[in-house]
């Protein structure tokens, strides 16, 4: 997930609007899971949120980060409480982590952390100087559910749906489109018009504004994908496995394009490119020059 | 983001399974550490 995202959200960098410097990891606490007891004999926890992934080459890794290190000295200190005798699984931990490390790299210097490894092993201090590159935090969630949402802030892909993906191509196709509405500011732009979420959003003006909004995703996120190095067929081969799966489904909630349409705003998008100069990368996105 | 971590905690909370008072399963261990290979791709 932090791969693909970490190199969509930088190859595009200079077309987004909204940016944050990015470390190029995924943190994780074992209070997000169902069950903590089994999240802490899976990972030892130096503190209750370590680094879960790292970006190879990324600038975590270039400073020397590994997986399973935690960071003990977060500017305001962090109060990590006691874990609460009933488990609930909550992200809350790891939201105000990346706030806190946020605020941090916000300065736009090199940044000094102090990190602690296993049990036992001596702390040190390392420096990162990350990029601004496209806002998001990428993330797997495991709510059994095959599917994926963006909400502004966080890109999000089931790890029912990663695990369909054949190829990281297919892969990076699904994360580009979820990144594309953050990059795009859909939930902003929905929510400024009121749009009505649940079942409210089948019908009318809201059904209307919700197709648009994807269909734009669906347009920019072979930009996104050309900028980065995937290839961008690779979003129509996703369909092309997935729209016959997903006619077997229950319904369709009509807030989506029928695949098949889906795949000729794609190809559409991808015939586009091909009449540019390859040579000269990046390509800037036509949805992105109005912002 | 807030609304986000809470729709999270649902859905883990929708598909916990009902838990005994006993050591991690090695399996489940496993299963978790599957879950955060993803993280990384
Ligand atoms: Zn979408």
């Amino acid at each position: 997930m932090i791969t693909a995202g970490y190199r969509l959200a930088k190859a595009n960098a200079p077309f987004c609007k909204n940016k944050w410097r990015n470390p190029g990891w995924v943190l994780h606490s074992y209070q997000q899971y169902p069950d903590r007891d089994t999240a802490r004999a899976a990972f030892d926890f130096p503190l209750p949120v370590a680094i879960a992934a790292l970006v190879e080459g990324g600038p975590a890794d270039q400073a020397g980060l590994r997986t399973g290190e935690s960071f003990s000295d977060l500017p305001g200190g962090i109060w990590w409480g006691a874990d609460p005798v009933r488990h609930k699984p909550s992200f809350a931990l790891v939201d105000i982590v990346n706030i806190r490390v946020n605020a941090l790299f916000d300065g736009g210097q090199a940044v000094g952390l102090l990190v602690r490894g296993k049990p036992g092993e001596a702390e040190r201090r390392v420096t990162i100087e990350p990029p601004a590159i496209c806002a998001s935090y990428f993330i797997i969630s495991s709510n059994g559910q095959d599917d994926a949402g963006a909400d502004g802030q966080y890109v999000r892909v089931s790890a029912a749906l990663a695990q369909y993906t054949p190829d990281a191509d297919e892969f990076a196709a699904i994360v580009a489109h979820e990144l594309a509405h953050n990059i795009l500011e859909h939930r902003k732009r929905l929510d400024a018009m009121n749009v009505q979420r649940g079942i409210g959003r089948m019908f009318g003006k809201s059904k209307k504004a919700f197709l648009q909004t994807e269909m734009e995703a669906d347009q920019l996120s072979v930009w996104l994908m050309v900028n980065a190095g995937y290839d961008p067929a690779a979003a129509v081969r996703f369909w092309q496995r997935r729209g016959p799966d997903k006619d077997k489904g229950l319904f369709s909630d009509g807030t989506h394009m029928g695949w098949r349409d889906r795949i000729k705003i794609l190809q559409a998008e991808i015939e586009h490119i091909q009449t540019l100069n390859q040579n000269r990368l990046p390509h800037e996105p036509p949805l992105l020059a109005k912002m | 983001m807030l609304r986000f971590a809470l729709l999270f905690t649902a859905l883990f909370m929708a598909f916990s399974p009902a838990r005994a008072q006993a050591a991690p399963k090695e399996a489940d261990i496993e299963a978790y550490r599957a879950l955060v290979a993803l993280d990384q791709g």
